[in-house]
């Protein structure tokens, strides 16, 4: 017995974010600059209002329509994985339980975590089904990085998308989730950071009467320093790879797909040079979706099924990295 | 590696710029257009064709072509 990946949906905002639209915001970048840097040609934008706990009722909606065989009363635990959770208290997963209409006998957790997000969760709906605490887990995956970008900044607004991704992770007879290599470095957390909305960084007045112009950034703002994300990803990432296709004693050659987080096409295509990973078999979709996150990882398994590159039987392996830092990988059986 | 062979690697990177308009002495920041697009570029470069992966403090210290070939050739010693 072991758990498996059963089924996955995701929703996306209905505002599409054209390089086009960006070119005349920043008329210093064309179109196909924008691309040439990012790999992306469009991103989704959530509504003004809307948050990530309302895309994922969207979201979930759309699962069960797209899923008729699985039903709300045979769901025994909800992971809620975004790094906006609602407030401080309760727990966003727990209002979800209510919101969503999912039974009461059942275990709601948040995991405020990003680009790593999705493998972290997967990791402990793993746990919570070999150890017999839960059969059919509901995993919320993804984000509202848009809300935290300042609207003059070209680079961050180029990459970032909004998206929210459902998986349905089942006991099975079969495990279709291998083991894990996980890392965390925390020194690099000011290199990837929200700041202002919260616990260490209060918005004070100064904050907000700072970004008066752009609504006072209530949610926080995102930073990055590009850089330094390229040098912990050329630096982390080969080696995570590497030993967890040690810890599965495969190799290169026995992975039939390859899904990274999807941070940019620039740093996509140089990890995929490193590592050597052939073209055919490094799938993406960072160019019409952005960086959604801690969604991007299920989307992209959802579009390489949905486009025959992970069929039934396939290796494949996935792995998510970034702010934190955190990173994290693993090999699902599809 | 000599700094010619680094020169011309970092030439092959950047389309926009005329053959022979990198020397050691040229600044970095004079490259046209130099960014942080160039910035990630260069690391990438560094890292794929020489092993040595540049933090960004690293690289926004140095000025010249020369000052980068210099730091990486310190940074590979450093690593053996």
């Amino acid at each position: 017995m072991g758990a498996c990946i059963k089924a996955i949906s995701y929703y996306l905002p209905e505002k599409i974010l054209t390089n086009e639209e960006l070119s005349r915001i920043f008329p210093e970048y064309t179109p196909e600059e924008i691309f040439r840097r990012t790999g992306v040609k469009e991103r989704r934008i959530a509504a003004a209002d809307e948050i990530p706990s309302d895309s994922a009722v969207f979201a979930t909606e759309k699962f069960f329509a797209e899923h008729p065989s699985c039903k709300k009363e045979d769901i025994d635990f909800l992971i809620f994985t975004t790094e906006m959770v609602d407030r401080r208290g309760p727990a966003t997963a727990c209002v979800l339980q209510n919101t969503l209409g999912l039974p009461t006998q059942l275990g709601a957790i948040d995991i405020p975590m990003g680009c790593s997000g999705f493998v972290y969760g997967l990791m402990v709906a793993n746990a919570l089904i070999n150890t017999k605490v839960a059969k059919n887990i509901l995993f919320l995956t993804g984000d509202a990085a848009t809300k935290v970008i300042h609207p003059r900044d070209h680079e961050l607004r180029m990459i970032f998308g909004d998206a929210m991704a459902v998986t349905l992770i089942s006991e099975s007879e079969n495990a279709g989730i291998g083991s894990f290599v996980l890392g965390t470095d925390g020194s690099g957390a000011p290199n990837l950071i929200v700041e202002g909305c919260c616990g260490a960084e209060k918005p004070t007045r100064e904050w907000l009467d700072k970004y008066a112009d752009t609504g006072g950034m209530p949610y926080g703002m995102l930073s990055m320093k590009g850089t330094e994300i390229l040098n912990f990803s050329l630096k982390k990432v080969p080696p995570l790879i590497k030993e967890l296709l040690e810890k599965e004693k495969l190799s290169l050659e026995d992975i039939d797909l390859f899904v990274f987080h999807q941070a940019s096409g620039f740093i996509l295509e140089v990890l995929r040079r490193k590592i050597k990973i052939p073209k055919e078999k490094f799938f993406t979709n960072i160019e019409y979706l952005g960086n959604t996150v801690a969604a991007t990882i299920p989307l992209a398994l959802y579009d390489a099924m949905k486009a025959g590159k992970a069929k039934k039987g396939d290796k494949v392996l996935i792995a998510g990295f970034g702010i934190g830092y955190s990173w994290g990988a693993t090999i699902l059986t599809i | 590696m000599d700094i010619n062979e680094f020169i011309q690697k970092l030439q092959g990177e950047f389309e926009d710029i005329p053959a022979g308009f990198l020397k050691p002495e040229t600044k970095i920041t004079d490259i046209e257009g130099w960014g942080s697009m160039h910035a990630l570029i260069v690391i990438a470069l560094i890292d794929t064709e020489y092993g040595v992966t540049l933090k960004g403090d690293e690289l926004r210290k140095v000025q010249s072509v020369q000052e980068l070939y210099d730091l990486v050739i310190q940074l590979k010693k450093n690593q053996q």
